[in-house]
């Protein structure tokens, strides 16, 4: 299972000069924990950081600012860890883990953005091929007990003992 | 060999809590200073702290939009969730799981026999117990053949 089929698309961006109030809204109309943040370039929009529900509630918040009043350019977290669309699983599992994160930025073969995937998005992935091995096993032992039940009852063979005082065969009852 | 597993022996025993009169920008700095994502809204009296809510870090951004008020003036008990989602501290770890998917939630408060706080159980906690649990059985199967080998050289 690569990247590309798990993760979330689109993503939901929004540019640095917006404010925290306009991030949360986006989050709430999105159903989302986090906004990718995009800075406008002679090139276009580039990804410039990444802003959680988290960063939002206590940083700004618990410094008591205004929501409006703040830029999202000075909260996001800048530290972008991102991962091909063909890495498969265990290579984005390697990647939060040495990274310390629990999203992946997921990119083409272009460099560009093109998903989001979470640590829940990759329990889902192998809870569901737990189960699938569960099924398995699940499978085989129906299908053992099965076997077993048609051999307890097998066709009675037809047995062909020599006649006692004879050398000839008769074919047995 | 007897290991059961409760939900008061996996919690976590340091939780962080607010009142329901706790102003909003004070919990969101608690959250803060102690690098936690909720806070369990607690009652003092006679039996302990009394869960009587819970409040995410999630609350608190709908709350940033969803009030014309400056979320300054909010209290905790103006956000936090009505319901109060609690497990008893007896209860098995399969118990837990389902009520997390029954309600929903990824944490939730352990309380004793009367709904005083004990501890919290988050999503996470399970997980490593299940990872484990699930290594140790690979292990079983694996030294199998070794074992077979041994006995039947």
């Amino acid at each position: 299972m690569n990247l590309g089929s798990i993760c979330t698309r689109p993503v939901i961006t929004m540019p640095r000069s917006g404010n925290l109030r306009q991030a949360a809204g986006l989050m709430r109309e999105h159903h989302v924990g986090s906004l990718v943040i995009t800075e406008d370039t002679a090139d276009g929009p580039w990804v410039a950081g990444l802003i959680t529900d988290r960063d939002l509630a206590i940083d700004v918040l618990a410094r008591g600012v205004d929501a409006a009043s703040v830029e999202v350019g000075r909260v996001l977290d800048s530290r972008l860890v991102s991962a091909p669309e063909d890495a498969d699983l265990t290579d984005a599992i390697d990647l939060m883990q040495a990274e310390g994160v629990r999203r992946l930025l997921v990119r083409n073969e272009d460099g560009d953005l093109v998903g989001l995937v979470s640590f829940d998005d990759l329990l889902e992935v192998c809870a569901a091929q737990l189960s699938g091995l569960a099924a398995v096993a699940r499978a085989g032992i129906e299908q053992e007990a099965a076997k077993r039940a048609a051999a307890a009852a097998p066709a009675r063979p037809t047995v062909r003992v020599p006649a006692m005082g004879t050398a000839s065969w008769l074919p047995g009852t | 060999m007897d290991m059961k597993l409760t939900a008061g022996e996996i919690c976590n025993r340091k939780v962080t809590v607010a009142h329901k009169s706790t102003a909003l920008n004070e919990a969101a700095r608690l959250m803060r200073e102690q690098h936690v994502g909720s806070l369990v809204v607690v009652e003092e009296t006679g039996d302990g702290l009394i869960v009587v809510g819970m409040l995410t870090d999630r609350d608190i951004v709908t709350a940033v939009v969803a009030k014309d008020v400056n979320p300054g003036h909010l209290r905790v008990d103006d956000v936090m969730g009505r319901e109060v989602i609690t497990a008893r501290d007896d209860a098995s770890v399969l118990d837990l799981l389902a009520s997390m998917r029954r309600e929903s939630v990824r944490r939730i408060p352990v309380v004793g026999p009367k709904g005083q706080l004990i501890g919290l159980v988050a999503a996470d906690d399970p997980m490593g117990l299940i990872a484990d649990e699930l290594h140790t059985l690979v292990q079983a199967l694996v030294s199998q053949p070794r074992r077979e080998q041994q006995a039947r050289p």
